[in-house]
């Protein structure tokens, strides 16, 4: 069974946010369908006594300190030799391919996360994915970097060969592989919807924002801002067919909207659309000139027309009419 | 020794055709001078169809280039063909929907038309000489046969290369991999990958593909492209320099970035 565990709490800059606004974060991703949130001692003081600790990995520096906090699902310290409890995690860090042999030295450990392995999607991931799981008796949780940019793609490989236990941040947050592309790829990929509604995504954005005073990028896969915005006529013309035809899930899948845009690749059906949209009656044959003012506009601006300026232009051909 | 990988920039005409882009013929022929100078394989132009100004800029970047092919790219209709003839460029690029989905729901056409059609266009450009190459739009949700069925076909009518196009962005590293190798295993035609950025894969999806054997990778600057973008310059260069041999250098593709960023992001 696929277990996802989201660090993104312990890979955020928290600074003075308040403690409502963290608690309605961690709520959000919850929401999502992880199974686990990881926080650390600073964050779990910010919570203080809101969270569930059976959805939480404690994350500590020493394993001698797991027994000063009890009732958590899992604890997780990075690998020292000492030996852990049974629902203890060792953390190995194998920064790429070349370090894989260091894993030796772990075999028989009974939980293990190994992180890194940033390059293995340049290389045999298959092989050495088989090779992991042959390695250790118990628990392998897997918690790809992204420095080649493969972290989603070498999740997703390591669960469509028979791997179950992942790790991931929200947008990638610490170099982990995105949780919001894993779990969208897991959906299109393995039909695996641990949560039917997404649309969580987007308001997790907006309270993430909130907190770290960072804008998401507008093209980020699935919750930027911009990627349902559609202009070219071939895809305009697509998406009023069948949506499915040029987007891989809707928008309301995960809480965006798609936006109409008119500039320099529009076609005729996205003019035809807007006209109507606004009640502006403009003659068959003028519509193509409406067009031609459109790309014209659109080209001195260098960027696509508002819909106030697309207004503009089309009131200015209709009082031609 | 590295084994040679060719790309394809696409900045100009995928990554403007995203919402929110548009440059002006002096910023496309700075773009495509300055992709020229670092080495591209290939620069696929834009959209002669669009109009007479997209074909002046279009034959301008044209005029500029020294080393990189010029592509320009085509729906397959006989209109666009031609407008690509008034361009004179290097290749002229043939984009064909492959899918049940845009062949059935979307052209509500059959796979009888598309062949027949897709002939008609490949035939009237290598008539007048032209190198040919053909994008298969939406491969990912493709019957695997059908698409080498017209693969073998295009070969016989002299079409130099297929585009495999990750159209909606849903394919994965070993699935992308399987397409690669059918392809290599039931064909003997050069295959390229024109990856989209939808799930966060693009990146690694075209590094599959290259593993198993595409000689052409689309590629845009700062990953710009429809939706969530398609795979990055930079960072594909970034990631597989050590194993393929690839123009241009990371060092050169950052120096591109950097030269043209204000030029590109003011239409955002």
């Amino acid at each position: 069974m696929i277990k996802i565990t989201d660090t993104t709490l312990c890979s955020l800059e928290l600074g003075d946010a308040p403690c409502e606004l963290l608690l309605f974060l961690y709520s959000l991703i919850l929401r999502t369908g992880v199974d686990y949130i990881e926080m650390n001692p600073i964050v779990l003081e910010k919570l203080g006594e809101n969270i569930d600790k059976s959805k939480t990995v404690l994350r500590l520096e020493d394993p001698m300190s797991i027994k000063d906090y009890s009732g958590f699902a899992s604890y997780i310290c990075r690998h020292s030799g000492f030996e852990m409890p049974q629902n203890g995690i060792s953390e190995i860090q194998v920064n790429d391919i070349r370090e894989l042999s260091h894993l030796n030295k772990c075999r028989g450990y009974k939980n293990v996360r190994i992180t890194g392995l940033d390059d293995l999607i340049l290389h045999d991931y298959a092989n050495t994915f088989k090779k992991i799981r042959e390695g250790f008796g118990g628990k392998v949780e897997f918690c790809p970097q992204n420095l080649y940019f493969g972290a989603t793609a070498l999740i997703v490989e390591w669960i469509m060969s028979g791997g179950e236990d992942i790790v991931v941040s929200f947008l990638g947050l610490n170099s982990n592989a995105p949780l919001e592309e894993v779990l969208m790829a897991l959906r299109i990929t393995k039909r695996y919807k641990p949560n039917l509604d997404l649309s969580v995504l987007s308001e997790l954005k907006r309270v993430y924002e909130a907190v770290s005073g960072e804008r998401v990028p507008p093209n980020k896969p699935i919750v930027g801002e911009n990627i349902f915005h559609v202009e070219s006529g071939i895809h305009v013309d697509g998406i009023i067919k069948n949506s499915t035809n040029f987007e891989p899930f809707e928008p309301r899948d995960v809480g965006g909207k798609r936006k109409v845009i008119v500039g320099k690749h529009s076609g005729k059906s996205t003019v035809v659309m807007k006209l109507k949209k606004y009640n502006i009656s403009i003659d068959n044959q003028k519509i193509s000139m409406l067009l031609e003012m459109i790309k014209s506009k659109s080209i001195e601006m260098g960027r696509s027309l508002s819909d106030e300026e697309f207004i503009k232009l089309a009131k200015e051909v209709e009082k031609e009419n | 020794m590295r084994e040679k990988r060719y790309l394809i920039d696409t900045t100009l005409r995928d990554g403007e055709q995203s919402p929110g882009f548009s440059f002006n013929a002096e910023t496309k022929a700075k773009i495509a001078l300055l992709l020229d100078r670092a080495g591209i394989h290939q620069i696929e132009a834009g959209i002669p169809v669009m109009g007479s100004y997209e074909k002046e800029t279009i034959i301008k970047i044209m005029e500029n280039r020294k080393r990189a092919k010029i592509s320009t790219w085509n729906r397959m209709n006989k209109m666009d063909i031609q407008a690509s003839f008034d361009c004179n460029p290097d290749i002229i690029h043939i984009s064909v929907p492959v899918s049940y989905p845009h062949i059935y729901s979307m052209l509500k056409k059959n796979k009888a038309w598309i062949r027949k059609n897709l002939q008609e266009c490949v035939y009237i450009a290598r008539e007048r000489s032209y190198t040919v190459t053909v994008g298969f739009q939406d491969a990912s949700r493709a019957d695997m046969t059908f698409m080498i069925s017209l693969a073998n076909l295009l070969k016989e009518m002299g079409t130099s290369c297929i585009r495999v196009a990750d159209t909606v962005g849903i394919l994965t590293p070993t699935r992308i991999q399987q397409i690669i190798n059918d392809f290599t295993m039931h064909t003997d035609i050069e295959i390229g990958i024109h990856a989209h950025n939808d799930l966060g894969m693009a990146v690694s999806n075209s590094v599959a593909a290259a593993k198993a054997g595409a000689m052409y990778i689309d590629t845009t600057l700062f990953g710009i492209g429809e939706r969530a973008g398609n795979c990055d310059l930079k960072k594909f260069i970034f990631a597989t320099e050590n194993i393929f041999d690839l123009r241009p250098s990371y060092k050169d593709a950052v120096l591109v970035e950097d030269s043209i960023r204000d030029l590109i992001f003011p239409a955002l």
